[in-house]
């Protein structure tokens, strides 16, 4: 039978969109109350009205795409319309595309405010978030009503959908804190800094790392993709759907399942983030009592019924042996690294201390030419305060302490500075590779602590240690004057003091008097080694607090011109003047 | 020419249709009957592809239906629980779904609306049941289609308008060769205009013929004799059903009636013999009866 083509799509979406006159006509009014008129009679800042009004923008085209979509979880809507010629593809691509029109007329309108309120056009830098996040928004909304059988239940696989990647995100980054829990060495932070800084780039899937960047081919390509893939998973999903489950919850079994074991994921998850717990066997049962109670609750809305299929029995034991398989092979593998001790030899450089966010400092540095330079070195420690040792002993050092912890990771800190104390390595390999491992140190009074001490005090009273951690005392390019300017202020209770008379030349001598004395002392250097800026953590003082900040200005590094003449950003270090140094207190005549 | 074959679709573990054939003929009106939630409701969406089936086809003049085939924009399907758009009248309706039928017919809307006497401005979700049903199957009409599914269109409706139905119905099935399949539980009412009829029950179609074969088939003999009648000596005239009340022996049979009656005469002395003509619900309830619905003791 010959059938004559009918071209419906355009008119029916001609006929919706002016079927959509009265929202756009409220939404109107809404906006510009709420964005210009208000502020405009309050006469008070305006970017805080723009800022609600971008507010109000996402909740009115939330609320658009859940009522045009809601036909599908009526039986009979869903029946009168699933009975005209218009393909429910076609039917959910007019929705999208009048929500994405609607969504384009309520930017305009805030664009207009903007404009209209002469507000800084920086504002406008929000929309390279807005846009996607609004049109992903749109697209997800579509996505979730199919897969639903009930608008509210849309409205919430909306805002689940969209935090999808997050959740995944917290869900691995359990399963590595579990992994840290069971193999030495190994942080949950630093290993997800590096998963989603090679693989699982979060910021650009959310594009917040277009805050601070020029939109680029990549942004534009991204967000095609995201829509591509979701216009997709609709039409895969609408030739799939279980009409006759409209009215449940969700319409596909298998998205009921894929969210409550996700959901049942998150809830231990995000205890473990908030927990902190030795025991790493109580640790998993209580998670696993977390997930298998979460789970049931969720079947158990979703089912409307109290008792649980065995189905969904099986699909709770089934994924969370996968989840335990996955994570025990992150185990096994890690494992096999546990006790790697790099040879000094292999190492360019290598760092100990407590700074486990390190290694992103470094590999910024890093990334334009794969190398740590010796000028990335330098700035690393003029930016940051790192010490990264490179004589060929220190790092020896380095290696007999990370023996020392592997074999023994107890430090018996008497006054508990600590609440969880941590210690971190960090190699620059020759060969352009990084090791970083993380340690928990473990406070028990039977510990040994003179092995460690020792190792420590031969780090901390090296000359290497000693130049790059207080470069600015013993580097004398700073003292020539060509280059640098060098000034001292002195500071007591938070108070800057300008009683006493400064001295560069001076205090700089003791100060380094100070530093050789104390770096001769052998107690608690590990605990100064694992300690901020390699300085015994606070303690309580009688007497008055005296800091002295040395600012340290590149004279050849102006911050910007203002008038033609350069405007210098000055680095500040602070050295607290605590009883080890006697020899600057006497100097300075301070009590 | 409208077919189902071997339609089967499972609820979870609940099989609605088992196996379903049905053969709808063009300008035919087919009458779907059967038990409650015995899957009438369910085979009309599928075969307007609300539902997907599991198994099975659904052709119209030999070419397979699809969802997103030309052929299934010719279908009109006007659900027992009927919508219509929000705040939309019966001229907005029209305009509507003008856009969507390409034989939509103006000047049939026009002179239906006029026929059935409905108020084409108010506001559809405020009318009567009733008035209701009215406005939809006036846009069912309108609408030319090559396939029109009813389902339990006359439900709640005046004789008087019943009776305006079947005869635009009638009509239309004569003047634009429509297949029309009616779902209905009212036996009467499809017993005057159907043409065929296929009776459903727990998912499956116990028969399908023509309605007049159907009651050619299907016999029901009253009679009086002297002595006592025992149905087991007339078995070879498949008598489905035996009832005596007083003296008077009732039987419903597929077997030759005019052969029953010699062999009654035969044996007995025939005091009484009446042939009775069968209605579709008498059918509908001895058919159903055979599968064991509406059998049970108290």
């Amino acid at each position: 039978m010959e059938q004559k083509k009918n071209n419906i799509f355009m008119p029916l979406l001609l006929y919706s969109l002016k079927n959509k006159r009265n929202w756009f006509l409220l939404s109107t009014v809404i906006i510009l109350v709420t964005t210009m008129l208000i502020p405009f009679i309050l006469r008070v800042e305006e970017e805080l009205f723009i800022a609600f009004g971008i507010f109000e923008v996402f909740v009115l085209v939330f609320i658009n795409c859940l009522v045009d979509n809601s036909f599908l979880h009526n039986d009979s809507k869903l029946a009168y319309y699933k009975s005209k010629p218009a393909t429910l593809r076609q039917q959910i691509s007019i929705n999208i595309i009048i929500n994405v029109i609607f969504a384009a007329y309520l930017l305009l309108l805030i664009v207009l405010s903007v404009v209209f309120q002469k507000i800084d056009y920086e504002i406008f830098e929000s929309f390279k978030l807005i846009i996607p996040w609004l049109s992903a928004g749109i697209f997800l909304a579509a996505l979730s009503s199919v897969l639903s059988g009930n608008t509210l239940i849309a409205g919430v696989m909306t805002i689940f959908n969209f935090a999808l990647p997050a959740i995944i995100y917290l869900i691995i980054q359990f399963m590595f804190s579990i992994l840290e829990n069971m193999v030495a060495g190994f942080s949950a932070n630093v290993l997800m800094d590096y998963f989603v800084n090679n693989f699982y780039k979060l910021e650009y899937i959310y594009f917040s790392a277009y805050q601070n960047m020029d939109l680029d081919f990549i942004y534009f390509l991204l967000l095609g993709v995201i829509l591509v893939g979701i216009t997709l998973l609709i039409f895969k999903m609408l030739k799939k759907r279980k009409n006759e489950n409209t009215g449940s919850f969700i319409v596909f079994d298998g998205y009921k399942y894929f969210v409550s074991v996700i959901a049942c994921l998150i809830v231990p998850a995000a205890f473990s983030v908030v927990s902190y717990n030795n025991n790493i066997v109580s640790g998993i049962f209580v998670s696993l009592l977390m997930a298998a109670l979460t789970y049931y609750i969720i079947i158990a809305a979703m089912e409307r019924s109290f008792r649980i299929s065995n189905l969904s029995m099986k699909v709770f034991v089934i994924s969370m042996a996968v989840f335990v398989a996955m994570t025990g092979s992150t185990v096994v593998i890690a494992s096999r690294y546990k006790n790697v001790v790099p040879a000094a030899e292999d190492v360019r450089v290598a760092y100990v201390g407590n700074d486990g966010w390190l290694y992103n400092s470094i590999k910024r540095y890093i990334e334009d030419d794969g190398q740590l330079s010796e000028d990335d070195i330098s700035v690393l420690r003029e930016n940051y305060g790192t010490v990264l040792f490179t004589d060929r002993e220190n790092i020896e050092t380095v290696t007999d302490l990370h023996k020392e912890i592997l074999s023994d990771n107890n430090y018996y800190d008497e006054k508990e500075y600590y609440y969880s104390p941590q210690i971190d390595i960090i190699y620059g390999m020759k060969d352009g590779s990084f090791i970083i491992r993380e340690y928990r140190i473990y406070n028990n009074s039977g510990a040994d602590n003179a092995t460690k001490d020792e190792i420590a005090h031969r780090l901390l009273n090296s000359q290497e240690f000693k130049e790059k951690n207080y470069y600015y005392l013993y580097d004398e390019k700073y003292y020539s004057g060509n280059d640098y300017l060098l000034s001292f202020r002195l500071w007591y209770n938070g108070i800057e003091s300008a009683s006493v008379e400064l001295n560069t030349e001076g205090i700089r001598q003791h100060l380094i008097k100070d530093i050789d004395e104390k770096s001769g002392k052998t107690d608690n250097n590990f605990l100064r080694l694992s300690s901020y800026n390699y300085d015994m953590p606070y303690k309580e003082y009688d007497g008055i607090m005296y800091y002295l900040d040395i600012d340290v200005i590149d004279k050849n590094r102006p911050d910007y011109y203002e008038g033609g003449k350069p405007v210098y950003n000055d680095k500040v270090y602070t050295i607290e003047l605590d009883e080890d140094f006697k020899n600057t207190r006497k100097y300075l005549n301070l009590k | 020419m409208l077919k189902v074959e071997n339609l089967s679709k499972k609820f979870g573990g609940f099989q609605v249709l088992n196996n379903i054939s049905i053969h709808a003929e063009t300008s035919q009106i087919y009458g779907l009957v059967g038990s409650n939630g015995c899957g009438k409701t369910t085979l009309l969406k599928h075969i307007m592809m609300i539902f997907n089936q599991d198994d099975g086809s659904i052709f119209y003049d030999d070419i397979q239906v699809r969802e997103d085939s030309e052929i299934i924009k010719e279908f009109y399907y006007v659900q027992d629980n009927l919508f219509f758009p929000y705040q939309y009248t019966l001229s907005k309706l029209f305009s509507y779904e003008k856009l969507m039928y390409k034989n939509m017919s103006e000047d049939k809307f026009s002179e239906l609306v006029s026929y059935f006497n409905i108020d084409k401005n108010k506001n559809l979700n405020k009318m009567s049941k009733g008035q209701r049903k009215q406005a939809a199957f006036v846009m069912a009409i309108s609408a030319q289609p090559k396939v029109l599914l009813l389902d339990e269109i006359v439900d709640g409706l005046d004789a008087v308008i019943k009776r305006k139905f079947w005869d635009v119905l009638i009509r239309e099935v004569m003047d634009n060769e429509m297949t029309v399949i009616i779902s209905s539980h009212d036996l009467k009412e499809l017993d005057n205009i159907c043409d065929k009829v296929g009776i459903m029950h727990e998912g499956r179609i116990l028969k399908e013929e023509n309605l007049e074969k159907m009651k050619d088939e299907i016999k029901r003999v009253q009679f009086a004799v002297e002595g006592e009648f025992d149905v087991s000596e007339f078995k070879e005239f498949s008598i489905i059903k035996y009832v005596k009340i007083g003296s008077i022996n009732i039987c419903t049979l597929t077997g030759n009636v005019d052969e029953f009656r010699n062999k009654l005469e035969e044996r007995f002395n025939v005091l009484l013999f009446d042939k009775l003509s069968m209605s579709l619900e008498e059918i509908f309830i001895t058919e159903l009866g055979g599968a064991g619905y509406g059998t049970e003791k108290k």
